[in-house]
């Protein structure tokens, strides 16, 4: 393998480590950002729904007693398609209004003793996530302030996923032809930068093969240096010869 | 051979060129793929931040509906701004909001600034009653959110070009060593024997490169003259009771000359750049958890029969530091029988595995018994990978051996502090350690390719340590004076404070474990940066307990730092510079105390000099250990801040005694000689 070549392998090893930091970087900060733009968009439609059970609340009814309620989490199910459900359930995780079809995993129940812990803040949303849907969890408060019940909203994160996918492999595009283009630069360039080194030595072969005569060397290269060298060793190999020669001749006359 | 082998200006050149070369392709690459994963990531999310504002706006929308029915004209909605604003409040991305009337004339407005001509409009929200449309909602998106976002990621994105920066340094110099600077050396060892007339060796490792191949053909002269000369021998050795006796002065001279030698030249065996790559993977490999370590401790935390929290939590740092100091000097004799090559692969088996069930540990106990085992590891290799230098170097290359350890320990804790953190932040803990077992992997693979086994240790002759050699020490003022009160205090704030106490410190004000990584890479840029400047300016004004007293007051000023600005906006900012300012600290103190320590091991003299360095170096490492386990228990009565306060302030005060007895010493010796 050329010298450029090993050199240009390494230069390129350097930088795909530092892209594949890169990508991986900003990769993750998109999926944040997005996840969080996605659950920003839910997050206000459930606290808007949270504000008029509330209001009910307020003027003392009860959950159960609220119909528009259903009429309400239907509409919005109905004008979101992301959406797959809208619930609200009791203190006890009954379900009082339901609109969409409830995911077989929506860890409503676990989610409702963890928003119930006393550590947690009354007015506190949880988040729940499983690999197909995500799923938002806000207390409904009463007038006194104590938890009445939940509104969960669960959205199908298929078109986020999709969303990802597609940035991830626009982005391995973008990262392998850099890579490429990256290869492709740091052989030329490592060629030419290389060249007096590599033309040098390639000369010293040359001279050693017997392939080309002695001429003087200017220049401050390891192979210029070595070839000012090899002029001595040149006449020290030309001496050797002939005491060889000289010792072979006396031993062929004997 | 008094000759100069190598040009080295032009090597030197050839180097520094190829790392331009490679930063500007690096630069260009990631700014490339950083700017077209930008605007790839807009694409896609502002119709999202888009369809957000929709909902903003239609939430907003049904509550001046309800208004509306309640029969208050949209004119008169005149608390819309302060709804509208606190709506807004929760949504940055949304600039403003405006309630237009039927004609698109603005009643009311969230705020009163101005939106700039690139911001995009939603205004797909009616406003009115019983179907007739009295007004619409327009919601402004801010333009450049997106960007905006990313910008939280841009000191990790520096941290990464900073690393490439570094590793681009190391790498390149281990590789025009392995490829050009240390084949040339070769060939210029063999070329200065040629020069004098002495073929006898061949170039070792004839490589399909230029100069490869240049080295095969000249090993092809050589052998084609040894060839004729073996022929010769033959014939003569048939004549030999009747040859000439000038034949016999000729015959002998050419073997002088030709005859080959079983032995390798000893200037043409392995190199010490052989070693710089494994070795810096191993330390990266180490030092990827050296961010989160403590608060991965805390986090597994399980009470211990017989043993405090402030204990349990600081034990596996404690415990890794002391077996480490314990288990070096046993792993000398190690080096001898097994040879470098061999004992730094036996090295990596239990640093992987150590590292490997780091990952998979769920408890404290586990964790402590995997990092013992990683400490088993850490000596063999280092002491391995010490022994490979010391013979690969020979006595004449000794100091530029050390260097290429050194940089490589540093870089590497450079590379691993940082990568560490921003892995620990996004993969968690126990994937960093498996990433850091992977790497030692990586290294036990460059290992095998690029050493070669150079038979029998250079330790493995060295003067052996003794207890004796630890009395010596213990015994002799001088000895004392510079271990207890200059090398322990600055072992002690090294782990007490940087390792084990910065990032507790950092995790409870609530900084992640990537900025907690890039705060503790500081340490090292400076080190990096200041700790050759400062050993020779040290060695130029020669006064080199003035450099240690000094480096102990600034470190113990510096490690004051953060206990005074405690609960100050960008706190890790001010951690930062008082890491910086350790770091000036330790590159004006540490060179000149190992200055000190040849001084005096000097006056010791004979051949317990190198035993009474080796005790010393044992000794000082007491420090390392009780640095942890001291901070873990200020911590407990004084909190993270205050007790790196207080190692700060030990560490003054160990100063200002240096200093003064010193300062005394020298006006004795002054009077002395008056």
């Amino acid at each position: 393998m050329r010298l450029s070549v090993k050199i240009a392998v390494y230069m390129v090893g350097i930088i795909a480590f530092a892209l594949l930091l890169l990508t991986y970087l900003t990769n993750a900060k998109f999926r944040s950002l997005q996840e969080e733009v996605e659950q920003s968009r839910f997050l206000v439609l459930a606290l808007d729904v949270k504000t008029t059970a509330e209001r009910g609340l307020a003027l003392g009814l009860t959950l159960e007693q609220m119909d528009n309620l259903g009429g309400i989490l239907h509409r919005l199910v109905e004008t979101h398609g992301d959406i797959l459900s809208l619930v609200i359930l009791d203190q006890q995780g009954e379900l009082l209004h339901l609109a969409g079809a409830l995911p077989d995993d929506s860890g409503l129940s676990s989610g409702l003793e963890r928003l119930q812990r006393p550590e947690r803040g009354g007015d506190d949303t949880l988040v729940l996530s499983n690999s197909r849907s995500f799923g938002l969890m806000v207390p409904l408060l009463n007038a006194f302030g104590q938890q009445a019940g939940v509104v969960a909203l669960h959205y199908d994160r298929a078109a986020s996923s999709a969303l990802v996918r597609q940035v991830t492999l626009e982005q391995l595009r973008f990262g392998l032809a850099a890579l490429l283009l990256s290869c492709v630069a740091a052989l030329l360039l490592t060629g030419w930068y290389l060249r007096g080194v590599t033309q040098g030595f390639a000369r010293l072969t040359r001279l050693v093969e017997g392939r080309e005569r002695q001429a003087p060397v200017v220049g401050g290269l390891p192979a210029d240096d070595l070839e000012r060298r090899f002029q001595v060793v040149h006449q020290q190999v030309g001496e050797l010869e002939a005491k060889v020669e000289k010792a072979e001749n006396a031993l062929a006359r004997r | 051979m008094g000759q100069k082998v190598i040009e080295e200006r032009g090597l030197k050149r050839l180097s520094y060129g190829l790392i331009v070369l490679t930063l500007a392709l690096l630069t260009a690459a990631l700014s490339g793929v950083a700017y077209l994963s930008l605007q790839s990531f807009e694409r896609v999310l502002q119709p999202r931040l888009e369809a957000k504002a929709g909902v903003v706006a239609s939430v907003i929308g049904s509550e001046i509906d309800r208004a509306l029915a309640a029969g208050i004209p949209l004119e008169e909605l005149r608390g819309f701004q302060p709804f509208a604003a606190a709506i807004l409040e929760d949504h940055p991305e949304i600039l403003k909001i405006e309630l237009r009337d039927s004609s698109g004339q603005t009643l009311f407005a969230s705020s009163e600034q101005s939106v700039p001509a690139e911001a995009s409009w939603n205004e797909t929200v009616a406003v009115g009653t019983a179907g007739a449309e009295a007004g619409r909602l327009a919601v402004a998106v801010a333009p450049g959110y997106v960007t905006d976002r990313l910008r939280e990621i841009q000191a990790e994105i520096l941290v990464i070009l900073l690393v490439a920066l570094f590793l681009t340094f190391e790498v390149l110099l281990v590789v025009v060593a392995m490829f050009v600077t240390e084949p040339v050396r070769r060939l210029s060892h063999l070329m200065a024997d040629g020069e004098r007339g002495f073929f006898r060796h061949l170039v070792p490792g004839e490589t399909r490169d230029e100069i490869g191949r240049f080295a095969a053909a000249f090993n092809r002269v050589v052998r084609r003259e040894q060839e004729r000369f073996a022929a010769l021998e033959e014939a003569f050795s048939r004549l030999r009771p009747t040859a000439p006796p000038e034949l016999s002065a000729l015959m002998q001279d050419l073997g002088e000359r030709l005859r080959p030698e079983a032995r390798p030249a000893a200037a043409t065996e392995g190199s010490i750049a052989d070693v710089r790559m494994p070795l810096f993977l191993f330390f990266f490999a180490t030092e990827l958890s050296r961010s989160f370590l403590p608060i991965f401790a805390r986090d597994l935390y399980e009470p211990l029969p017989g043993l405090s929290y402030e204990l349990t939590i600081a034990l596996p740092i404690a415990l890794y530091l002391f077996l480490v100091a314990i288990l070096t000097p046993m792993a000398g004799a190690l080096a001898g029988r097994f040879g470098s090559r061999l004992l730094f692969l036996l090295g990596l088996v239990p640093t992987g595995v150590g590292l490997l069930m780091t990952a998979l540990a769920n408890d404290i106990a586990m964790l402590i018994l995997w990092r013992a085992v990683n400490a088993v590891g850490f000596a063999l290799t280092t002491i391995a990978a010490l022994d490979y230098i010391a013979r690969a170097a020979g006595r004449s290359r000794r100091a530029e051996g050390m260097a290429i350890y050194t940089a490589a320990f540093v870089t590497a804790g450079l590379c691993g502090t940082s990568i560490g953190g921003i892995l620990a932040d996004r993969l968690g803990y126990h994937a960093t350690f498996l990433v850091a077992a992977a790497v030692t992997l990586l290294s036990a693979f460059m290992l095998v390719i690029n050493l070669r086994d150079r038979g029998t240790s250079a330790m493995g002759g060295g003067v052996r340590l003794r207890l004796a050699d630890f009395g010596t020490v213990l015994a002799n003022p001088r000895f004392q004076l510079l271990i207890l009160i200059a090398a322990i205090p600055t072992q002690l704030l090294t782990t007490g404070y940087l390792f084990y106490a910065t990032p507790m410190l950092l995790d409870s004000v609530g900084y992640s474990t990537s900025v907690i990584g890039q705060t503790m890479m500081v340490y090292f840029v400076v080190m990096i940066l200041m700790g050759v400047p400062m050993a020779r300016l040290a060695d130029r004004v020669g006064r080199y307990r003035l450099f240690a007293g000094a480096g102990l007051l600034l470190a113990g000023l510096a490690a004051m730092l953060p206990s005074s600005l405690e609960g100050s906006a960008h706190f890790a900012l001010w951690v930062a510079l008082s890491m910086g300012l350790v770091g000036v600290a330790h590159a004006l103190c540490i060179p000149s105390q190992g200055a000190i320590l040849l001084q005096e091991a000097d006056r010791v003299g004979g051949d317990r000099r190198t035993a009474a360095i080796s005790a010393y170096r044992v000794l000082e490492r007491i420090g390392s250990v009780l640095g942890p386990i001291l901070a873990a228990s200020l911590a407990a009565l004084y909190g993270y801040a205050w007790t790196i306060g207080l190692l700060g302030l030990y560490v003054l005060a160990c100063g200002l005694l240096f200093t003064a007895i010193s300062l005394l010493r020298a006006r004795g010796g002054a009077s002395a000689v008056n």
